[in-house]
């Protein structure tokens, strides 16, 4: 249980995705949200979803892992889908019983947001399953980096992450053993109505505060006394390398572009 | 003997606190020994330990590392660089997600260029004996190789000088083992010297030398087979009695006439041999 | 994690009978499976197979919904660092809480806790007080009234002096001690300490990667030096130094209480004896 929520929803596993830099996989996926919104007919969602399967195949990452994340959305999705259906009234009609009528376009409709939805998920999915959660803050950290001048914290806020993917494992072992020392005495985290077990929560959620304050005070400390003074004049291990198969991947999602420009209504 | 440290007259006060947590405190730290400091909770060995590489600042008087002073702006990098400390609690001074990058964080802050870094990271490690854990997280490891990978840190910064502020006193005994035996070799072979901040009675005896706190004060100094004669020093100072010197005393009131305490098993074991 | 990649055997096949009113030591290097044994004695953790029984209470491996309650109020478990579970805005808040737990009246519970802080050296003022506003030591003697006061019939200590100076390791320790003593309850005390085991334990219980390796009273345990030490444990000073006087001597000395009172005893007489 642990290792789920340590590497995130990270996929161990050697594929060309997972070796293309964090920084080009970042910019791939937020054009992704931008160009999906360019179809609109068969042949350009047609296009979408070629390209999204191949990239998927090449990701090596086994689609249970995909459904895993869009399962939480699949309700939303039926039900946008039924919105546009019953909602949407152009084209012929197919189908009438009262006062509902189902038109062709509405079913059209209501299929294509689906997709839309869908591809999305599925598209941003990839990038957290191909990229571990630091390299991730890395390649963000780096393609903010103009941001500092206008005095934006992208140093700041990229230590915080790192330094919370390094605690969160630690705070669940934590958060484990307190839960037992108040079930030793006699504490019920998972029966009862829910106003009562939130109120369970309490003892739990005070002693790990109060420890994490703990935490917090005595690492500034150690940054401190290991030379920590920000950002400034600070050099990086953590290196991220921009490969030709990086560039290519840009080149590609480019050509996608245009030939959805070219394909859409 | 050349100091590394010197400690002169330093008083310090907590803001907002009327008593002074060190009074005048003045102690030569001899480059290349092995310094344990030794005092009950609330003495203010942590707090001195906390002076000795600019943490905390002196309200009266002054530390001097080497030729820099830790009151001094100019001076402080090159101070902590010269001072790494080892903290008591080894989940929280493990910055890194991983073995590697931990170690790395204290050269990023010193602007050391990457190639240098890497360098510098697989011979430190392997001098503390973890070069097999270079991508481990920190949950995946134990507490005496998470303080490990920390000394592995300082070691990377080329200090002149390791503090130990309690370092050991959360780990079970193997992993206190595995600290120490690990900084003895740095100490003995690479002429680290070390300031060990603790409750361990093993590891005081075999120091260089000892210092005892109490009440914010320096109450002793000494070599620990002088320190460790003075019973009651030792007790209002919160630390136990060795082994060998309490069944001396208690053998000399079962009326066995031993000339002195003894320290050692072995030596007592020869002085009651003679007696017989 | 059973059937997952992840699944490991932390205990096997583990026989164990404990009377009522023993003080057993649960000795055990980290791994050994000494925490997991005694998680499942208050059904935290449930057996894969074989069954726990206390008093008339008893868990079986893949049983139902079984009443874990009623076997949580008879084991009352001070875990390691207990001070991390407090939460409430009193003390006395905070000690009731167990009591509260089991469905004992408010008032009782109240009185319970004005026992309870007394049974752990504290004075009745405390009560009132936040426990976050107390220092450590006085923080872990509240945590441990907050078990005392279920009323446990077995005390189970998971190390309970982890992180103190010697001195409030003594008074924890003798804390407990008298609790055993005075009423007779039955406690279970894991630790890495061989001298804690041998001062305070009628039975010493050493557990190895998920077994129970030996088991039976101090002197078979100590007499088993040579299985001690595959295992990276030993025996306490006591015996390890009259070993040597035995070995000097050509006596056959023993111990039953294993103090340094006692061996100091022994080591005189046998002197005495020499001498005559």
């Amino acid at each position: 249980m642990l290792q789920n929520v340590i590497i995130g929803q990270y996929y161990p596993a050697s594929s060309p995705l997972h070796r293309m830099d964090s920084r080009s996989k970042l910019i791939a996926a937020f054009f992704y949200l931008f160009i999906v919104f360019l179809a609109n007919n068969w042949v350009t969602y047609g296009v979408l979803i070629a390209f999204t399967a191949v990239t998927i195949s090449l990701s090596k990452v086994p689609f249970r892992f995909l459904y895993k994340g869009l399962k939480p959305i699949l309700l939303l999705v039926v039900f946008t889908m039924l919105l546009h259906i019953f909602l949407t009234k152009e084209g012929d009609l197919l189908y009438k019983a009262g006062f509902l009528e189902i038109y062709e376009g509405g079913v059209i409709q209501g299929i294509f947001i689906a997709l839309r939805l869908l591809l999305l998920v599925m598209m941003t999915s990839l990038l957290t399953l191909t990229t571990t959660p630091i390299d991730i803050t890395d390649g963000l950290e780096h393609l903010l980096g103009p941001l500092k001048k206008w005095k934006l914290p992208v140093h700041e806020f990229a230590l915080m992450m790192s330094i919370s993917l390094r605690f969160i494992p630690t705070l669940l072992q934590e958060t484990e053993k307190i839960m037992k020392a108040q079930m030793a005495r006699g504490a019920d985290f998972t029966s009862g109505p829910i106003k009562e077990r939130a109120k369970a929560f309490v003892p739990l959620l005070v002693p790990l505060f109060v420890s994490s304050f703990k935490r917090a005070e005595e690492l500034a400390l150690a940054m401190e006394a290991r030379g920590y003074r920000g950002g400034e004049g600070r050099t990086r291990l953590r290196a991220l390398e921009w490969h030709q198969r990086d560039t290519f991947a840009l080149i590609l999602l480019a050509l996608l572009t245009l030939s959805l420009f070219l394909l859409r209504n | 003997m050349e100091n590394i440290i010197t400690v002169k007259d330093v008083t310090f006060y907590y803001p907002g606190e009327e008593t002074p947590t060190l009074k005048g405190v003045t102690l030569d730290v001899h480059k290349g020994e092995w310094l344990s400091i030794v005092g009950h909770n609330g003495s203010g060995k942590s707090t001195l330990a906390k002076m000795l590489n600019g943490l905390l600042l002196p309200s009266e008087g002054a530390v001097f590392v080497s030729q820099y002073t830790t009151g001094l702006p100019d001076d402080i990098w090159e101070v902590r660089r010269l001072v790494g400390m080892v903290f008591q609690n080894p989940d929280n001074q493990f910055v890194g997600t991983s073995v590697q990058d931990d170690i790395a964080f204290g050269l990023e802050n010193f602007g050391v260029p990457r190639e240098e870094m890497v360098k510098r990271i697989n011979e430190s490690v392997a001098r503390v004996g973890m070069e097999a854990f270079l991508n481990q997280e920190p949950h995946q490891l134990s507490g005496g190789q998470k303080q490990r990978v920390a000394i592995a840190g300082i070691l990377a910064q080329k200090p002149s000088v390791i503090v130990l502020d309690e370092a050991t006193s959360m780990l079970d005994p193997i992993g206190r083992i595995e600290v120490i035996d690990t900084v003895r070799e740095l100490n003995k072979k690479e002429g680290i010297t070390v300031i060990s901040i603790t409750h361990d009675l093993e590891e005081a005896l075999s120091a260089d030398r000892v210092v005892v706190m109490k009440m914010g004060e320096k109450a002793a100094e000494g070599i620990p087979e002088d320190i460790f004669q003075q019973r009651d020093l030792l007790k209002s100072a919160g630390l136990d009695l060795p082994f060998s010197l309490k069944l001396s005393e208690a053998l000399r009131q079962q009326g066995v006439e031993l000339d002195k305490s003894y320290l050692t098993q072995e030596e007592l074991v020869n002085a009651l041999w003679k007696l017989a | 994690m059973e059937g997952t990649p992840f699944e490991r055997r932390a205990l096997h096949d583990i026989n164990l009978d404990i009377a009522d009113g023993t003080f057993l030591a649960l000795i055990g290097h980290t791994g050994s499976g000494k925490s997991t044994l005694i998680q499942h004695l208050n059904g935290l953790l449930k057996p894969s197979a074989g069954s726990i029984k206390m008093g008339s209470t008893e868990l079986k491996a893949g049983g139902k919904k079984q009443d874990l309650k009623s076997l949580r109020k008879k084991a009352g478990i001070v875990f390691q660092y207990p001070e991390h579970q407090l939460f409430e805005e009193t003390v006395e808040k905070d000690i009731m809480f167990g009591p509260r737990n089991f469905g004992v009246s408010v008032e009782t519970a109240r009185l319970t806790a004005a026992r309870v802080i007394e049974m752990v050296g504290l004075p009745e003022s405390v009560l009132s007080k936040s426990p976050f506003d107390l220092s450590g030591g006085q923080m872990r003697r509240v945590a441990i009234a907050g078990v005392l006061a279920m009323n446990p019939e077995v005390l189970i200590l998971d190390e309970p002096t982890a992180g103190l100076d010697p001195a409030g390791r003594v008074e924890i320790m003798e804390l407990f001690n008298s609790l055993h003593e005075r009423n007779n309850l039955t406690t279970i005390l894991v630790t890495h300490s061989m001298e804690d085991a041998s001062k305070y334990a009628d039975e010493i219980a050493v557990m190895h990667k998920g077994e129970l390796y030996l088991h039976g009273k101090p002197t078979d345990i100590f007499s088993e030096r040579e299985a001690l030490k595959r295992v990276g444990l030993d025996v306490p000073e006591t015996v390890q130094f009259l070993q040597k006087w035995n070995e000097k001597s050509g006596l056959n000395l023993a111990l039953t209480k294993f103090t340094v009172e006692e061996l100091a005893e022994q080591v005189s007489q046998s002197l005495k004896k020499r001498g005559n």
